[in-house]
């Protein structure tokens, strides 16, 4: 017996969960993915059970509920003071706090899901840990619900209670209640079940509490995992409003789903479909343009590797990559100082000319907006892009060089024989990063040019998309719009993975 | 072997340099070809000639006889109050005259009201004329039908000829004004009837012709035909001599010689001299003469001999009553009233066409024509003749109104007036200009009748005085702004020429006492300060007066008002309203018993160019060192190709930089050079109130602050992010790891959309909240490759002697990764901070109804797109004139306070990055 014991220690303090009894990994899953589940869900503004107001937010979740009062009665402010008060403001703070102890009570039960991870003597504190969580989470929907009460018998004390209702509009999140109030209790029976499960074996075996290797970097690297679940995929849930008759500011209720028409509408009324080709040509034509002269930085680089004096190259990668940190508003300061009616190019002319025939502004026309965005671009860009080519340069072996001249070959054979083949891997990666990217061209550069004159040919997808939904709120074609270059992206980046693997042998990501 | 034979196969010289010969005449050719479709053909020069008719005392015309032609006469009274009628004669002041055939069908009515209608046709095909006060229209044949209004007020008939010879203008213009004069009076048509002799000087002449006056000359800008030929040579030159010279040379690789070097640097210096003289600053000066006629009600026996007896032009200013008037220009010519100050302040009286002047300087003079005495005749330079018009015309009034009040009535009602009786003619004030020689420091003198009698020295005159120049107005500090009132004390006064007297409301005051009362005066100051306040500058008057300051030249014949400050603008400002006010003050009886009548005439220009030289000299300076720059670059290269090279690269290197010199030298800069659009390469008038006056207006200085900041936090949280998440990923131990790792790779490469990112950042109460800018930058998955890849470059050993020294993975991170980590994370560091200093995205979206949280970069977009063409009839000329100041001044210095700290941190950060891109271009 003591040999078992002794084995099944060993066991366990060297696999840690594996030699755990069935049942009681059973429940400890059941209770890991409650948790998770809730736990996603205060992210998911359905979820939110501090929205006891239409005029809070639809898109609020129990996160911001719970932590931004300036959010929550962004539109309730007004009627919280003064002659018509109709709502209380320590209302609104006792549902927030409710909402705060729900949002504690549920990271106090992720902590124990992650704690739970560890040996048996972590796992009996760790189960308690969702159990005293889940409970605080159910004593604040109660708070909650009480502040909810206290707000509309307050309205309906008002003396014109039908208007102050309108005026308030107390609503009671009913779905939002019944999911938490159904995953907090959930996590409370799982944890029960897991504590019965872990306590019913015997004294943990180990003398301290430790978590198996593998789960502390886990859990070391938990945080960093759900910033970018945050930020990178949940955005994910804002396509819905591609599939909703979308108004900017108004609910999306069931009845407003419309379903794939949102796409269709794009292709066959002529008006968006027209704008569509237009600012898609214009989109290709500007990354085209780009690609078609992504050699320059090639010549460049080798050009400038021609040059014997090492303190001339330094002195000109340092001067010529400044461009390359400024944002593009500074670029569009520089644009203004240097083309503007009262801008350089115009007091030179004035100068030569003697006196005022000059003052026209070179930045409010339709001419050329093509080739001045891709100028624009190659003198930003030029100097930082052939940075790499120089390092790439640098990084070609000499004796090819000194062998080549042995064979009588001159500097323009060299350069075209040795240097450029040598550079072309690099070339071809960026290439055919170019082509994966062929349809981000970035909105800042475009946004700042643009104005009334040149906006047929400047307006590329992605100022589109913004100017669609943030300048003329149009949620659902914004939304379609971006949802189809995403998917287009990831389509050509995995094409160009693809071909860079069958031509190179590599693959570029 | 092939080519190499064909490449050294030798050529002739001879044979090449024939070619290049031939080549350039070719092109010089089809230069001259071209330049004749390119000539502006419409050149032409526009003269005036001037028939004035002076027999005004009164104009009444009768018809006389069938061929409707009208008897002038002229009634005078003499001693006895008799009316006599005279007739004089007519004087020319040339001798020749033309044919008579281009008038024909002269008449004359009487148009009622003291107007003579005279219409006639000109039948002259060679030039294209125009008449002032003239109705123009074509008659059958399609001649020119003109009809003058002529009368007591507007007695002068302007004659514009236009030609593309300047002399031809000029003659026909005048042949013109004779022959109608004769027609008018000559022919008989009008006819004066005299009872008495006649004077047959110009004094009494019935009617006077100008001398032609240039007023407008087309210039043939370049190029002309020499231009477009020199243009096409020297192409054909170069061309030619690349082919047959250069290529082969280039792809031979040839090594320049010593003396093949020399040449070229000659060459080069010589283009580049030419090119800087021929783009050197000319200056287009247009002197702008307008013209106020004031009806003389003259004692004909003394005073008009006396009038007769002026002379020549001179000019002068008068610097109190343009200051006056200075305020009343509307802000629409801001910049003229700023260089006004400054071309009134540094101008020399004289006008002197090889004296150096600001390009848009302005001179207001008051000069005397030839002819008549009784003008004052406002003249204003300026490198605009639209902006100079504008000026005149406005000097003109407000001077007329200064000095003899609201015009009163229209011209009719004066002459009519006018008509009565000559005898019963009420006060009118008569403004009459002396000459002094200009270096002689003497004064003009105004001399004001009063109720018909001349106004004693009891009474009042303004002196206009010769200005020095003075350097300090520009220094910046301690500024100096001087409102001159040039007041002279002596007074002799009986004799002519009269010299200098100073009298103020009809007491003989101590011109500096009398100045010094005033200025002791609070009510001076109060009006000065709610002039002030309407234009935006809140000051009470106690400070003004203490920025006040009296005293009176060497010579003791000028009086100075000085105010000193530390603003150039506000004691400008100061300046100009106390001197106004003054003014007033010691003018303030003379509207009392005025009647004037005044009229304006079209204004005269006359244009010419003069090149600068000291700016000349700078270009040529710059050019030359240009030129030694490159070859020095020359000389150690070794073959024209290495040259080529080095030539772009400079080029497209000072591409690159000089923007940010453009920029910083106009925020440096005098702030009305700037609007001016001065300052193009040099700056001048050094300092730096604008970034003290950008960080005064709350918004920037905000934004500054919370870019730092977030600059500050959001890279540190990144850099610490990046690197633990980046060693975390290393350990393979971790519970799939690599899982985790693609997941959040695929996050570079998938972009959910603009609209899904911001309805994220709402859901997470990231919007209208510092906090956006940090959380979501912390988790950079490129930065998190980038220190894996060099983490696991790390010898393993290193980690695993601390591992069983006991350490954990946090002690681990902390003593040993993050110290062996500091090239990577320094890069990254760069890139994060530079990236932060440049955000803009998120603060356009997130930030809408918090303003006090924008980055600099938005607060600079929002700048840039203020509008800049102003509304101006809506502000006060000052608030207009700050606003145009201030508008590019200001943009510019916002981008230049967001790029400073990028260029400062520049030199250092050039290490990093370029190991950065190394690293990054690693597979990761």
């Amino acid at each position: 017996m003591v040999l078992q014991e002794q084995q099944g220690a060993r066991l366990v303090a060297q696999n840690g969960e594996a030699a755990v009894d069935k049942q009681e990994r059973q429940a400890l899953w059941a209770n890991r993915l409650v948790i998770l589940l809730v736990f996603v869900a205060i992210f998911f503004p359905p979820f939110n059970i501090g929205r006891i107001s239409l005029k809070i937010s639809s898109n609020l979740t129990l996160l911001t509920s719970a932590t931004s009062y300036n959010t929550v009665t962004t539109k309730l402010g007004a009627f919280m003071s003064g002659a018509g008060k109709v709502i209380n403001s320590k209302d609104i703070v006792w549902s927030m706090v409710g909402c705060a102890m729900v949002l504690i009570g549920v990271l106090a039960s992720a902590a124990g899901a992650c704690v739970s991870l560890g040996n048996r003597k972590m796992r009996r504190f760790a189960v308690l840990l969702p159990a005293s969580g889940s409970v605080l989470g159910l004593a604040g929907m109660l708070v909650n619900g009480l502040a909810y009460n206290a707000i509309v018998s307050f309205v309906d004390s008002r003396e014109a209670a039908a208007s102050a209702r309108m005026q308030v509009e107390p609503t009671f999140p009913l779905f939002a209640y019944i999911a938490m109030g159904i995953g907090l209790a959930l996590i409370l029976l799982t944890s029960l079940w897991a504590f019965k499960e872990t306590y019913a074996k015997e004294k943990s075996y180990a003398a301290r509490a430790e978590m198996p290797e593998k789960y502390k970097l886990f859990i070391m690297f938990l945080p960093v995992l759900l910033l970018a679940f945050l930020f990178s995929y949940l955005p994910i849930y804002g396509w819905r409003y591609a599939f909703y008759d979308t108004k900017a500011g108004a609910e999306l209720t069931s009845d407003l789903f419309v379903g794939f028409r949102n796409f269709t509408t794009l292709i066959r009324d002529p008006g968006t479909r027209s704008k569509i080709v237009q600012v898609l040509r214009n989109t290709l034509v500007m990354s085209g343009l780009g690609i078609a002269t992504s050699w320059f930085p090639i010549a460049f680089a080798i050009l400038l590797a021609e040059v014997r004096s090492t303190k001339f190259q330094r002195g000109v990668q340092t001067l010529t990559t400044i461009p390359n940190f400024l944002s593009w508003v500074l670029v569009y300061a520089v644009a203004l100082s240097i083309f503007s009616s009262d801008g350089l190019i115009n007091n030179v002319r004035n100068l030569i000319a003697g006196s005022n025939v000059s003052n026209e502004d070179y930045l409010s026309n339709d001419n050329l907006t093509w080739i001045k965005m891709l100028l624009w671009g190659t003198w930003k860009g030029l100097g930082w892009s052939s940075i790499i080519y120089v390092a790439g340069i640098a990084g070609i072996d000499q004796q090819l060089y000194e062998a080549a001249r042995v064979d009588g070959a001159n500097r323009f054979h060299c350069i075209w024989h040795i240097t450029v083949p040598g550079l072309i891997p690099t070339y071809m990666v960026m290439l055919l990063m170019s082509i994966a990217g062929i349809l981000s061209n970035g909105m800042e550069q475009y946004l700042v040019f643009s104005n009334q004159y040149n906006g047929d040919h400047i307006q590329v997808l992605d100022l589109y998309v913004y100017n669609l939904g943030i300048g003329s709120s149009q949620l659902a074609v914004s939304t379609v719009v971006g949802i189809l270059k995403s998917v287009v992206a990831v389509v050509l980046l995995f094409g160009a993975n693809g071909i860079s693997k069958a031509v190179r042998g590599e693959s570029i990501i | 072997m092939n080519k190499q034979e064909m490449n050294s196969a030798p050529l002739n010289i001879k044979n090449r340099v024939l070619a290049i010969i031939c080549v350039t005449l070719v092109c010089a050719l089809v230069g001259l070809i071209i330049s004749a479709f390119m000539l502006n053909k419409d050149v032409k020069s526009t003269a005036n000639v001037t028939l004035e008719i002076r027999d005004q005392a009164s104009l009444t015309g009768k018809i006389t006889d069938a061929e409707r032609s009208i008897s002038l006469y002229r009634s005078v009274a003499d001693e006895n109050n008799d009316v006599k009628h005279l007739r004089q004669n007519v004087s020319f002041l040339n001798d020749s005259v033309s044919s008579r055939q281009v008038i024909r069908n002269l008449t004359a009515t009487d148009g009622g009201d003291g107007k003579l209608a005279v219409s006639f046709t000109v039948a002259d095909a060679n030039a294209e004329l125009s008449f002032e006060n003239a109705q123009i229209s074509a008659d059958k044949d399609g001649n020119m039908l003109v009809t003058l209004s002529v009368s007591n007020i507007n007695p002068k008939v302007v004659i514009s000829a236009a030609s593309r010879d300047k002399a031809a203008a000029k003659r026909i213009a005048t042949d013109m004004a004779k022959q109608l004069a004769f027609e008018l009076y000559d022919e008989g048509v009008l006819e004066a009837v005299l009872s008495g002799e006649g004077a047959s000087d110009t004094d009494n002449a019935l009617y006077v012709i100008s001398e032609a006056v240039l007023v407008s000359e087309d210039v043939q800008t370049w190029p002309s035909v020499w231009g477009w030929v020199v243009l096409f040579a020297l192409l054909g030159l170069i061309i030619s001599f690349l082919v047959c010279f250069a290529m082969p040379v280039i792809k031979k690789q040839v090594l320049l010689k010593g003396w093949q070097k020399l040449v070229i640097v000659v060459l080069c210096t010589a283009i580049m001299g030419c090119a800087a003289y021929t783009f050197c600053e000319k200056v287009v000066k247009t002197r702008y003469t307008d013209t106020l006629t004031s009806t003389l009600e003259v004692d004909e026996s003394g005073e008009k001999a006396l009038l007769a007896a002026r002379g020549d032009e001179f000019g002068a200013t008068d610097y109190n009553i343009l200051n006056a008037f200075g305020n009343q220009i509307g802000s629409t010519v801001r910049a003229d009233r700023s260089d006004f100050y400054m071309g009134v302040y540094m101008q020399i009286v004289k006008v002197d066409e090889n004296i150096e002047r600001p390009r848009n300087g302005l001179q207001a003079a008051i000069s005397q024509t030839t002819d008549e005495s009784k003008r004052v005749v406002f003249t204003v330079s300026a490198s605009d003749d639209v902006k100079a018009e504008r000026i005149a015309t406005a000097a003109v009034n407000q001077l007329a109104v200064l000095m003899f009040g609201e015009p009163t009535g229209s011209a009719g009602a004066e002459n009519e007036a006018a008509n009565e009786t000559a005898e019963e003619t009420s006060a009118a004030i008569v403004v009459e200009l002396r000459d002094p020689a200009p270096d002689s420091g003497e004064i003009h003198l105004y001399d004001f009748y009063i109720n018909g009698q001349p106004a004693t020295s009891e009474q009042v005159r303004i002196e206009v005085k010769k200005i020095e120049a003075d350097e300090k107005a520009q220094v910046a500090g301690n500024v100096q702004w001087v409102g001159i009132l040039d007041i002279d004390e002596q007074n002799v006064i009986s004799q002519l020429p009269r010299t200098e007297t100073v009298r103020y409301y009809g007491q003989k005051l101590d011109l500096y006492d009398g100045v010094n009362t005033i200025l002791q005066s609070d009510a001076i100051y109060e009006s000065v300060a709610s002039d002030l306040a309407a234009i935006g500058y809140s000051l009470s008057k106690g400070d003004i007066r203490d920025m006040v300051e009296l005293s009176t030249s060497a010579s003791n014949r000028s009086l100075r008002i000085s105010v000193t400050g530390d603003d150039a603008e506000e004691a400008a400002q100061i300046a100009s309203s106390l001197t106004g006010r003054v003014t007033e003050a010691m003018f303030e009886g003379i509207e009392n018993g005025a009647q004037m009548y005044s009229t304006v005439t079209e204004p005269q220009i006359t244009q010419s160019q003069v090149r600068q030289w000291p700016a000349t000299i700078t270009w040529v300076i710059t050019a030359v060192l240009l030129t030694l720059l490159l070859s020095y670059a020359l000389f150690s290269q070794q073959s024209v190709f290495d040259t080529l090279i080095i030539v772009f690269f400079v080029l497209f290197t000072l591409l690159c930089v000089f923007p940010f010199y453009y920029l910083f030298i106009n925020t440096i800069s005098d702030n009305e050079l700037v609007a001016g659009g001065r300052i193009n390469f040099f700056p001048r008038g050094l300092h730096i109130t604008n970034y003290l006056r950008i960080f005064k207006e709350g918004d920037v200085g905000q934004a500054l602050k919370i870019t730092v900041l977030r600059t500050v936090i959001g890279t540190a949280v990144m850099v610490f992010t990046s690197a633990w998440a980046g060693y975390l990923v290393t350990k393979q131990k971790m519970w799939k790891r690599s899982l985790w790792y693609r997941m959040l790779v695929v996050t570079m490469y998938f972009n959910a959309g603009l609209i899904p990112w911001y309805t994220n950042m709402l859901m997470l109460g990231l919007t209208n909240n510092f906090l956006a800018y940090i959380i979501p930058g912390m988790v950079a998955p490129y930065n998190i490759i980038l220190v894996k890849t060099y983490v696991e470059s790390i010898p393993g050993s290193l980690e695993e002697s601390a591992i069983i020294d006991g350490a954990s993975t946090t002690k681990v991170f902390m003593r040993i990764i993050l110290p062996l980590s500091i090239p990577i994370l320094a890069t990254i560091a760069i890139f994060g901070a530079v990236g932060n200093w440049n955000s803009f995205q998120d603060s356009l979206l997130l930030m809408s109804s918090s303003p006090n949280l924008y980055t600099l970069q938005h607060r600079l977009y929002v700048y840039l797109n203020q509008t800049t063409s102003i509304n101006t009839e809506q502000l006060t000329t000052q608030q207009a004139e700050n606003l145009l100041n201030t508008g590019v001044t200001t943009k510019y210095t916002i981008a230049m306070v967001t790029i400073i700290p990028i260029l400062l941190v520049y030199p250092f950060m050039q290490r990093y990055f370029v190991k950065g891109i190394m690293l990054g271009a690693v597979k990761g």
